[in-house]
Formats: C-alpha cells, sequence, structure tokens
C-alpha cells in the first residue's frame, strides 16, 4: 500500500523515481592556452581565497520530518486479498508473496523521491531521526487474531510467530531505537546465486588460501543480512579557487649521464563556481561497520559492493525481512555528518575536475566552499550475502575475514585468510631468481 | 624444462629490453628484479586480503552539476619544471574514505568525531 504522506512531503515537484542521470555535467570547453575570458559565463568576481575547506555554518531551523510510517501497523500484517499472515519476499521480482494466495504486492517509498532541484532546508525521513537512549527493544503485542502476547526482541528480529494461532506478527511503526528504517531495498539475489559468487570468488584464491579455511570453506551458512544505512540527498552549491598548470612544451637536456627532461608550463589562476545535486549518498549507520581500520578488521569490504540501486527501495515493511536476519542503526545524523560533508566534497572535487581537463599538469584547490541550502536523510535496510570465517592466528589474534555479495548486484567482494609460510617460500623463490637476474642486468648494461 | 626455462627468460628479456631506451629505465627495471619477491608479495597479500578496497563514493554516488561558472586567468609562463605534475597537485585528494589503507590520509579526524579509536602508527 503506498504510502500517504500528503501533509509532510517536503517540497519536491513530480513523484518520479531516479531523478539524477548516472553523471551529467554542464561541462564548459577548457580554456584555450591564454585565451580568456571563458568561453562560459565568467562569475562577476572569482572566489575569494576563504579558509581551505571551510564548511557552510549549520542551519538555524529544525529539520523537518517527512512520515515514512503513515499507515504501517504493528501486529498482524495481511495479504491484501486472502488475508493470510503467511507473507515472505520473493526476491525474484523484489516483492512481497502471499504464500496461501500467491499475490504479489510492494508499497514504493513515495514520499522519499523527488526532484533534488527543489530540495530546501532540512529534511528526515521520520526513520531517521535521533535513536532515544533507553527506548525498550523488547515489545509486547497482543496477537490480533487470538489474542496471545508475544514478545518481539528487536534487537534480533522485527518479527515473531504467535505461538498459540501461527499467525506473524510484525513490527512496522517506527519506534526510536533504530530498529525500523525509512526504507528497505529487497534481496533481488537468491541463495543460491549468492553462493555461486562467493565460490567463484574464493576460488580464484584457493591456492595461497590458508589450510584451515580451505578445508572448512562452505557457502552453505551464507547469511541474507540487511544492514543499516543512512542515504542522503543533498542540494549544495560550491565554490572552489586554486591553481592549476597546463603543459606547454616537454624536452630534453644535457647529454649523456646528464639528461634530463624538463617542462614548461602556464600556470593560471582559476575559479570554479556551480551548483551541486547528489543524489542517495550512501554511508554506514551501524558504529561497528564505521570502524574501517584494515589491519583489525575486513568492514571495508562490506563497504566495497556499495552502490545499491535505491530507485527500488520501497516503504518498509517486516515482512521484507523474513527468512533474512537485519542489524539495527546506532548511528545518527549528527554522528555522521561530518563524513557526510567530506564525501559531499569529494563529489564535488571530482566532478569539478571535468571543467579542468586542459590543466593536464593538475589542479592545486586553495579552497573549497560547499554551502548546503537542501538536505534530505532517511534510513535504508540494505542487503547483503554475507560468508563469514574467523581466523585464528598462532598467536591467539582473531581477525574475522568477510566476502559480501551486494543483495542486488551481485557485486562481490571479500577477504581470504593467506597461508603465509607458503606465500613467503614462493615469494623468496621468485626473489632469488628476480635477484639473479637483476644483478645480472646491472653488470651487463649499467 | 632447462632449455624451456632458458627459452623463456630469452623472450622476457627481449621484450623487457625492446621497452627501455635508456640507462635509467634499466636501472629502474634492474631494481623491479631486485625487488621481485617482495613485489610478489604484496601484490598476491593485496589480492587476497583486499585491504585496499572500498568504495569510490566520488565517483559512484549520483551527482550533477548545474550552472557552471569558471575564471582562467594566466599568471605566469613557467619554464624548466623536473616535475611532470604540478607541485601540490589535490585535484584527486579523497578525504571521505574510511578505510586508511585506500587513501592513506583522509577520514582519521572524521571517524575519531564520531569516537571510532584509531590505533597510532
Amino acid at each position: 500500500m503506498p504510502v500517504s504522506a500528503s501533509d509532510n512531503l517536503p517540497p519536491v515537484a513530480g513523484a518520479g523515481q531516479g531523478v539524477l542521470p548516472p553523471v551529467a555535467v554542464s561541462a564548459p570547453a577548457p580554456p584555450a592556452a591564454a585565451a580568456f575570458p571563458s568561453p562560459l559565463p565568467v562569475a562577476p568576481a572569482p572566489a575569494p581565497p576563504v579558509a581551505v575547506q571551510q564548511i557552510a555554518p549549520p542551519q538555524p531551523t529544525q529539520p523537518q520530518v517527512v512520515s515514512t510510517a503513515s499507515g504501517a501497523k504493528d501486529g498482524v500484517t495481511k495479504c491484501p486479498r486472502c488475508g493470510s499472515s503467511d507473507i515472505v519476499l520473493n526476491p525474484m521480482t523484489g516483492m512481497l508473496h502471499c504464500n496461501y494466495c500467491h499475490t504479489e504486492w510492494s508499497a514504493p517509498a513515495d514520499s522519499l523521491t523527488g526532484d533534488v532541484h527543489q530540495l530546501s532546508g532540512t529534511w528526515l525521513g521520520s526513520g531517521a531521526q535521533d535513536i532515544i537512549p533507553g527506548t525498550d527493544v523488547v515489545m509486547t503485542f497482543k496477537c490480533s487474531a487470538c489474542g496471545a502476547e508475544v514478545v518481539v526482541d528487536t534487537r534480533e528480529a522485527l518479527q515473531a510467530r504467535c505461538h498459540w494461532c501461527r499467525n506473524t506478527l510484525s513490527v512496522n511503526q517506527q519506534i526510536p531505537n533504530g530498529a525500523v528504517p525509512d526504507i528497505v531495498l529487497p534481496f533481488r539475489l537468491t541463495k543460491e546465486q549468492a553462493q555461486h559468487s562467493i565460490e567463484a570468488f574464493v576460488g580464484k584464491r584457493r591456492f595461497y588460501a590458508h589450510p584451515r579455511f580451505r578445508q572448512e570453506f562452505t557457502t552453505a551458512n551464507i547469511m541474507g543480512v540487511y544492514l543499516p544505512y543512512m542515504v542522503v540527498d543533498i542540494k549544495s552549491h560550491v565554490r572552489m579557487a586554486g591553481q592549476g598548470e597546463h603543459l606547454v612544451r616537454r624536452y630534453t637536456v644535457g647529454s649523456g649521464d646528464n639528461r634530463k627532461t624538463r617542462y614548461d608550463a602556464d600556470l593560471y589562476d582559476i575559479a570554479r563556481d556551480f551548483d551541486l545535486l547528489i543524489d542517495d549518498l550512501t554511508v554506514e549507520a551501524s558504529t561497528e561497520r564505521l570502524q574501517q581500520t584494515t589491519s583489525v578488521n575486513s568492514n571495508n569490504i562490506i563497504n566495497t559492493i556499495l552502490p545499491f540501486p535505491l530507485e527500488a527501495a520501497v516503504q518498509f515493511n517486516a515482512n521484507y525481512l523474513r527468512g533474512y536476519t537485519s542489524e539495527k542503526r546506532d548511528a545518527n545524523r549528527d554522528a555522521l555528518s561530518s563524513l557526510v560533508q567530506a564525501q559531499s566534497r569529494d563529489i564535488a572535487r571530482t566532478r569539478a575536475r571535468s571543467t579542468t581537463i586542459f590543466y593536464d599538469r593538475g589542479v592545486r584547490w586553495e579552497s573549497l566552499n560547499l554551502e548546503v541550502s537542501g538536505q534530505l536523510w532517511k534510513t535504508a535496510y540494505l542487503p547483503v550475502w554475507l560468508y563469514s570465517y574467523l581466523e585464528i592466528k598462532g598467536s591467539g589474534k582473531k581477525f574475522l575475514h568477510y566476502v559480501a555479495v551486494n543483495g542486488v548486484t551481485g557485486e562481490t567482494m571479500g577477504s581470504v585468510p593467506i597461508h603465509t609460510p607458503k606465500l613467503v617460500a614462493v615469494s623468496a623463490v621468485i626473489e632469488i631468481i628476480g635477484a639473479i637476474v637483476g644483478l645480472a642486468v646491472v653488470l651487463l648494461f649499467v | 624444462m632447462f632449455d624451456l626455462l632458458s627459452f623463456l627468460d630469452s623472450l622476457t628479456f627481449s621484450a623487457a629490453f625492446a621497452l627501455f631506451d635508456d640507462e635509467g629505465d634499466i636501472a629502474y627495471l634492474a631494481l623491479a628484479l631486485l625487488a621481485s619477491g617482495f613485489i610478489y608479495y604484496g601484490f598476491i597479500y593485496a589480492r587476497y586480503r583486499n585491504q585496499d578496497k572500498r568504495h569510490s563514493h566520488e565517483h559512484e554516488t549520483r551527482a550533477l552539476i548545474e550552472n557552471v561558472q569558471v575564471v582562467d586567468q594566466l599568471r605566469q609562463h613557467r619554464t624548466g619544471l623536473s616535475n611532470a605534475e604540478m607541485a601540490g597537485r589535490n585535484d584527486a585528494r579523497i578525504e571521505g574514505a574510511l578505510n586508511r589503507g585506500a587513501t592513506g590520509e583522509g577520514m582519521l579526524d572524521v571517524a575519531r568525531s564520531f569516537g571510532v579509536p584509531i590505533p597510532k602508527d
């Protein structure tokens, strides 16, 4: 059932999805050497040399909340056709499927789609509001079918079966403990497809894999997990100023042993001023997943399988989670805002490169001012197939390796424990052969 | 077997030296050969552990720039520069990657800001 949020919609135009093309730039041509002003409209004055990486001050107004849970009900969720509560996700279609009458349906996340151009001010999906410490995580429901009391521990699941009448009860209303997000992107990859991807990934890395890992490796126990993310749309204005160099001539000076390459270049003062619209910037909303120190953990593996095609996301319904596990969000917007700002500046810097192609020796930006005029934050459960292996090293040190598969795109990345003695031995042989050949080269040619 | 290795070696040498046209390049080749075991170890380690991998948010996030205004003003003609790239170039700098191994810099301050413990090198 579509979300009804007529009173709470952000000021967006249109109801379409996928508001931005993958990459599109109002691309200016590079300036001809020493030919200026540029063919593009020139700013009245170049951006002033403000402090490096200056961030726009936070907006004084309180964020406005878009309800993404209107119409959501806790308790027994019934098939709209036959009334059965035996509902699961069909990963082949990405829709909910009634196991009794085989009806399929979904609820698009209409309240959070729209044109980023029209964003103004700060908006939050109701599932992205701050987590209130102390909120009950264990909830008790009265089964609407038989009246029995059923307990759901939201740390581990958002559904439970009534032990008397076997109806499935769901938590769909948002409670301020981070358990219920605004949107969910249903799995589209089946377990068999994910198993095949993981086996292929590991299969290419078997030779140096640790013998115990090779012995114990099986994909039978891989888990389908919905991981929590914060998804942000941003409308901003960017001012950048710096210097760029264009190569004019490359030549060689000296002779014999003193031969050197030299370069002549033109140095330009440059400035860029543009609107930057970012659609679905996605960051982890779990404190544990945000820790990506690769000497300690392999969380970077899970980060690598981003992005997800969020235009296929739907309104949250706990039935999408049935048969899968989920991890509760524990990071709030304030804790993630500096990360989002840093990534927005990276995007600005990267997109600006399409306007500085002329500067083939590079650009040195001295200031980058990103002023946010509109932003929309929403929380999402995104699907990941996860294989994990706990390596216990000789010293007793433990390291958790992951092989992760994007539950929609199938992108796969992983970390495989290495049999270090074997790799060292082969490397040593290569080193000895390489050293002999290298010495021969030195003696013969240098 | 020995003959085959000799033949492969000669092929490798021929191909390699065709690419190098002065002593500086040959010196680099010799250096690479002298360190080949370490290079191989690093390559295999990276392939198995993928510690350098991360989401390329700067390229993979959908974004659009509009109403672009540019200023390009010639300041100076510089001659006899010894570096192929501009000094202090930072147009490809990444500061929003959480994976330290991927960029070698960047997000430490951001990570610390939300309490992530960062071990000191």
